[in-house]
C-alpha cells in the first residue's frame, strides 16, 4: 500500500515526463492545469500511467473534481484505499 | 511608417478617406448582407427538402461564394489587395486546416477559398440572431461543446476541410507564434493530414486591439501561402502518450510557420504582420 508521500513522488515523475516542465514547480498546490499545463488530453495519459501504481482500473469519473496535484493524490490514495476494505464505498 | 510629404498631399488624402469610407461600408454590409443571407439561409434549411448533409454543402458553398464576392468587391474599390499561393494544395477532403490568425478577416478569405470548409465558432456568435441560420445551416461546430473533438473528427470523416486557428485568438503581439495544442490534438485524434496555410497581411490592419477606422497608410496586402500539407502518420505512433504527441506536433507547426513567414518577408521581422 503506497503512502501518499510515495504517490506524490510518482506522480511528479510522471507530470515531468508529460509536460516537461521543471519538477521544482511542481508543488502539492499546483494547478494543473493552469500551473502545470495539463490538459483534458494529458489527464488521461496521467491516470493510464497511475494504473500501474495501483494495479487496478481507475474510473475517470474518480477524478472529475480534481483541480490540484494534491487533489489527484487524495484521489488515488482513496481507490487504493477502498481496495482495502472489502464492501468499502469509494469516496471522492 | 514616417508619412512623407507626398502623403500629406491631396491625393494620398482622398484616397485616405476613401478607404475609411469603404471600410466603414464593408464592416456595414457585413452586417446588413449577414442579415439578409441570415434569412435567406434560414428559409433555405428549414423550407427544402435535401437531405442535412447535403443542405449542409449546398450551404457551405453558398457562403463561400458570397463571401468571395465580399472581398472581390472590397479589392475592387481599393481598400485592399491579396493574392493566394499554392491553391494546388487545397481542396482536399478531410484535411485540418491550420492557419495563423493576424486579421479579421481571415476566416472570411479562408473559407471564400474552400469549397466545403468547416469551422469551430465562439458560442456567442451561434446564438446570435442573425448569425444562427447561417450557422446552423452549414453545420459549423460550437467551442463549447464537449464532444468538440468527436464532432471534429466525424466532420473531417465526412469530407469538409475543417479550419482551426491553433493561436486561439487573433495574434496579439511581435514575437514567436504560440499555437495551443487543441488543433494537434484534432489531427492526432482524427488521423488527417494538415493544410497549414501562412496568412500575412502588411501593412498590419484588423489586428486584436484596433478600432475599425485606424486603418494603415497605404491599403493592406493579404497573402495567403496554401503550404505542402503535414503528414499526420509519425505523430500516430503509439509507443508516446498523446499528450507527448500533441506537443511535439504543435512545436513543429510553430517552427514551420515561422520558418515561411521569414522565407517570404525577406527583411521583415517577426511574425506577425507589419
Amino acid at each position: 500500500m503506497e503512502t501518499k508521500e510515495s504517490i506524490y513522488q510518482y506522480l511528479k515523475e510522471i507530470i515531468v515526463e508529460l509536460s516537461e516542465v521543471d519538477a521544482e514547480i511542481i508543488s502539492a498546490e499546483s494547478l494543473l492545469y493552469e500551473d502545470l499545463d495539463i490538459d483534458s488530453i494529458d489527464a488521461v495519459d496521467m491516470i493510464v500511467k497511475l494504473k500501474t501504481l495501483t494495479n487496478k482500473r481507475i474510473e475517470p469519473s474518480a477524478f472529475k473534481n480534481v483541480k490540484t496535484v494534491q487533489d489527484v493524490v487524495d484521489a488515488v490514495y482513496a481507490l487504493m484505499a477502498s481496495e482495502q476494505d472489502a464492501g468499502a464505498e469509494v469516496s471522492e | 511608417m514616417a508619412v512623407s510629404a507626398s502623403q500629406r498631399s491631396f491625393a494620398y488624402r482622398l484616397n485616405y478617406y476613401w478607404r475609411i469610407l469603404i471600410t466603414g461600408l464593408s464592416f456595414a454590409l457585413f452586417g446588413v448582407g449577414g442579415v439578409l443571407i441570415a434569412v435567406l439561409m434560414t428559409a433555405f434549411y428549414y423550407l427544402t427538402p435535401f437531405s442535412t448533409n447535403t443542405k449542409q454543402r449546398m450551404a457551405r458553398k453558398m457562403i463561400s461564394a458570397i463571401f468571395r464576392l465580399y472581398v472581390n468587391f472590397m479589392r475592387q474599390s481599393g481598400i485592399l489587395t491579396f493574392e493566394i499561393r499554392g491553391e494546388q494544395y487545397l481542396s482536399v477532403p478531410g484535411r485540418l486546416v491550420v492557419a495563423n490568425h493576424p486579421s479579421l478577416l481571415d476566416v472570411v478569405f479562408l473559407i471564400s477559398i474552400i469549397r466545403n470548409a468547416d469551422c469551430i465558432v465562439r458560442q456567442g456568435l451561434r446564438r446570435n440572431p442573425f448569425m444562427r441560420g447561417p450557422i446552423l445551416s452549414a453545420g459549423y461546430m460550437g467551442n463549447d461543446d464537449p464532444e468538440l473533438v468527436v464532432n471534429c473528427s466525424a466532420s473531417l470523416a465526412r469530407g469538409s476541410e475543417l479550419i482551426v486557428f491553433p493561436e486561439g485568438t487573433r495574434t496579439s503581439s511581435d514575437g514567436p507564434l504560440k499555437f495551443q495544442r487543441g488543433a494537434a490534438n484534432i489531427a492526432i485524434s482524427s488521423r488527417c493530414d494538415i493544410t497549414p496555410i501562412l496568412i500575412e497581411c502588411n501593412p498590419a490592419t484588423l489586428r486584436k486591439h484596433q478600432r475599425w477606422y485606424q486603418i494603415p497608410p497605404s491599403p493592406p496586402h493579404f497573402i495567403f501561402t496554401v503550404l505542402p500539407p503535414i503528414a499526420i502518420a509519425p505523430y500516430l505512433n503509439g509507443d508516446e502518450v498523446q499528450g507527448r504527441r500533441a506537443r511535439k506536433l504543435t512545436a513543429f507547426l510553430e517552427r514551420y510557420f515561422m520558418e515561411s513567414m521569414s522565407v517570404q518577408e525577406g527583411d521583415a521581422t517577426g511574425p506577425s504582420c507589419s
